[in-house]
């Protein structure tokens, strides 16, 4: 599933990064790589921006970027 | 002298231990990326070196190369490095320290926050992270100092250790009987565009940090998840400060309290500065002998230092509110809720930061855009942030709405704040225009992806806030003094020295007096007009007379092509010498006359034309020179200069034209 499938407060497993290169390099300087867990904690319905925390890290992406990463929930994992 | 480097992540802290380890101090917010150059301080015979924060040594901004290139020298001559991470997200900072650990540099492990450890009711065993890392570790409190004492003792006594390497084998290749480690060399093989081998390659060798720091961590770490309180005030927080209606609105409301703010707090301190000056003016040209020393002083340096010092009070108010809003987390909340909004125009959330900066100073807002990953977006605001309002406007604003606006009312909001306002609007509409025009032209590739920290709401380091606020408004006062003093003296012998003799000038004078009978005319102001400042003022006068403009603002629109402030101090030396009065400037400048026509020179059309020519013109050399330095080329700053200066006249003109 989508990252932005997650409801609030839903952690996920990243299993697919569909982004390209750079913005992959980007993400992973961010602590997000295959296999990172992410939590969705805010997800307005107007917003551009979707806002995860990764080990304690509460960070910002755009919604369409959201839509290239691939998760499976945490409990499925 | 030792010499020790910061190093951390953004938004550890970092600047402000800087700031308590050096007693200097610097630009510090709650918001990544606000040291974009290295600071150098000193502590007793240490010499501290505090680098921009960094994500990873795999750096992937211009700022992080910054850092990056710097660290990676560090190696040769073993400077010791004191590591600061932020306690609530140890885990995630310590892969960036295994990543220095990994250049085997001695290391001191600085974990900042621990009093929000310890609202969290959370522990970390530290002598166990000590004896894990081969490290000293010291817990520390930036913001109150606590710990700092350890601290300074670890500096001083201790033989700094290299800490354990981590995945430093990794990159071992084995060569007959020898074994080489390639890890600096692909660090520095790194490209901010990377290849797949190169991506796969980190994304091995983060895996593999993450999992080694969760073993390392394993039994250390008493996190108290349910009682995360302020991870959970941010979350609620943010539920209204994010909101798409509410947080927009709370938005322009602060922003309106602000600029509310710097006129409305600032109006009794100005008219004791303003007053001050006139008194010792006065004072100067009573009581001093030799009249040509009271002349000077009187008439040419104390207006000429009044024009600039009367500022402090706004630029004072002005830096101390936006260093609250960066302290407290809330530009990063600024940032995301803009985002969507400037996407229409070709930018990003990111670019808010150094629009807002530039509020201040287009200086210090050009470089920060070295936090802007995209190149195409980077430019834009690098073209179009000085039409922003910066702190330097704000004195020719002031004065002339002074001029324009009697004050009214003795509430909070009044016509002179809304004007102000206006015009902030003016540059900012006018700034994201031009971004939009360069962002759509320009052929500079984009990165495509954009992310933000969004860090927890604290409540201001205070001490951090005013000492900003004290350095920022002293730079402007010493900066902008020095070449007002220099212009002052100029001035006043050009305005007090006269080509024609004194009979030509007597002969004038009763021309004068006859032509505006029901008017008052002082000789002053006559001698004024026949001065070599007055000549040299009247071979421009053609240019800008349809602005409404006459020589002397002529020559303060000159003198202040070289930093815009400079109007005014030259507009109070120039009136000074031309008036008998010694009273406020804004009571001279309300009742000048223009000899040539006999009306108010500071009519409405005029003033508002003034305005709108500051809005536009980009008269500061220190700001192209920064364009030259962050582009590598003066082609964009002379097509800058070229381009507001011809907007700003040709808009003067069209306001004057009409409203007269």
């Amino acid at each position: 599933m989508q990252l932005i499938g997650l409801k609030v407060g839903q952690k996920g497993v990243v299993t697919g990064i569909k982004l390209n290169l750079q913005a992959r390099k980007k993400l992973l300087t961010f602590g997000v790589g295959l296999g990172s867990i992410l939590q969705l904690s805010y997800n307005p319905a107007y917003s551009s921006l979707i806002n995860l925390m990764i080990n304690g890290k509460s960070f910002c992406i755009r919604k369409m970027d959201a839509e290239l990463i691939e998760v499976i929930k945490y409990e499925d994992r | 002298m030792k010499r020790l480097a910061l190093v951390g992540k953004p938004n550890s802290g970092k600047s402000s231990l800087f700031n308590l380890l050096t007693g200097l101090n610097q630009k510090i917010g709650n918001y990544s990326g606000v040291t974009v150059e290295k600071k150098t301080g000193y502590f007793e015979d240490h010499e501290i070196i505090d680098l921009p924060g960094l994500n990873s040594l795999w750096a992937d901004t211009v700022e992080e190369q910054i850092s990056q290139s710097y660290i990676l020298n560090l190696v040769l001559d073993q400077t010791p490095i004191i590591f600061v991470a932020n306690a609530n997200q140890l885990s995630d900072n310590l892969v960036l320290f295994s990543e220095i650990a990994d250049l085997q540099i001695p290391m001191i492990l600085v974990i900042n926050f621990e009093d929000e450890l310890k609202k969290n009711k959370s522990e970390i065993d530290i002598p166990t992270l000590e004896s894990r890392l081969n490290c000293k570790v010291c817990l520390m409190n930036s913001k109150n100092g606590s710990g700092l004492e350890k601290l300074k003792e670890v500096i001083n006594k201790e033989d700094l250790r290299v800490a354990n390497s981590f995945c430093r084998s990794f990159y071992d290749t084995f060569d007959g009987d020898r074994i080489e480690n390639f890890y600096i060399s692909s660090l520095m093989d790194n490209q901010l565009s990377p290849t797949e081998d190169k991506l796969a390659e980190m994304d091995q060798d983060f895996a593999q940090r993450q999992m080694l720091i969760n073993h390392l961590l394993n039994g250390l770490l008493k996190y108290n998840q349910k009682e995360d309180h302020l991870q959970r005030r941010t979350r609620l927080i943010d539920q209204y400060l994010l909101h798409p209606i509410w947080g927009i609105l709370i938005f322009l409301f602060v922003m309106l309290i602000v600029f509310q703010s710097v006129f409305t707090l600032s109006t009794y301190p100005m008219e004791w500065i303003d007053n001050f000056f006139a008194i010792s003016s006065e004072w100067v040209n009573q009581s001093m002998k030799l009249s040509w020393l009271a002349e000077l002083i009187g008439n040419g340096i104390l207006p000429g230092l009044a024009g600039v010092l009367i500022f402090i009070p706004q630029i004072a108010i002005l830096f101390f509110l936006l260093g609250v809003l960066e302290n407290t987390g809330y530009l990063s909340r600024i940032s995301n809720l803009s985002d969507k909004f400037l996407q229409v125009f070709g930018l990003s959330g990111k670019s808010i930061i150094p629009l807002m900066s530039s509020w201040a100073c287009a200086i210090p807002a050009i470089m920060s855009t070295r936090t802007i990953e995209d190149s195409k977006e980077r430019m834009a605001i690098i073209f179009a942030s000085p039409l922003m309002t910066c702190s330097a406007r704000l004195p020719v604003y002031t004065i002339l709405i002074a001029v324009l606006v009697p004050q009214e009312g003795s509430g909070f909001f009044d016509m002179r704040g809304l004007i102000l306002l206006g015009l902030y609007l003016i540059g900012v509409i006018s700034t994201l225009l031009v971004a939009y025009l360069i962002s759509s032209r320009s052929k500079l590739q984009s990165t495509g992806l954009w992310t933000l920290e969004m860090p927890l709401y604290r409540s201001p380091n205070w001490r951090n806030v005013i000492y900003n606020m004290y350095l920022k408004t002293r730079s402007f006062v010493v900066e902008a003094g020095k070449i007002i003093f220099l212009i002052s003296i100029l001035l006043w012998v050009l305005a007090s020295n006269s080509p024609k003799s004194q009979d030509y000038l007597d002969q004038k004078y009763s021309e004068y007096s006859e032509k505006y009978s029901d008017q008052s005319i002082s000789r002053e102001a006559v001698e004024l007009e026949y001065s070599y400042a007055g000549y040299m003022g009247k071979i421009i006068e053609p240019a800008i007379k349809p602005l409404g403009y006459d020589w002397k603002i002529g020559i303060a629109l000159i003198s202040s092509f070289a930093a815009r402030e400079v109007f005014v101090g030259t507009l109070s030396t120039i009136y000074s010498v031309g008036s008998e009065d010694e009273g406020p400037i804004i009571e001279r400048l309300k009742n000048e006359r223009n000899l040539q026509s006999g009306r108010l020179q500071f009519d409405r059309a005029t003033s508002i034309s003034l305005l709108l020519f500051y809005v536009f013109a980009l008269q500061c050399m220190s700001t192209l020179a920064i364009v030259k330095k962050e582009t590598g080329t003066w082609n964009v700053a002379i097509l800058q200069f070229i381009s507001f200066t011809a907007l700003a006249y040709i808009v003067a003109l069209l306001a004057y034209q009409i409203l007269s």
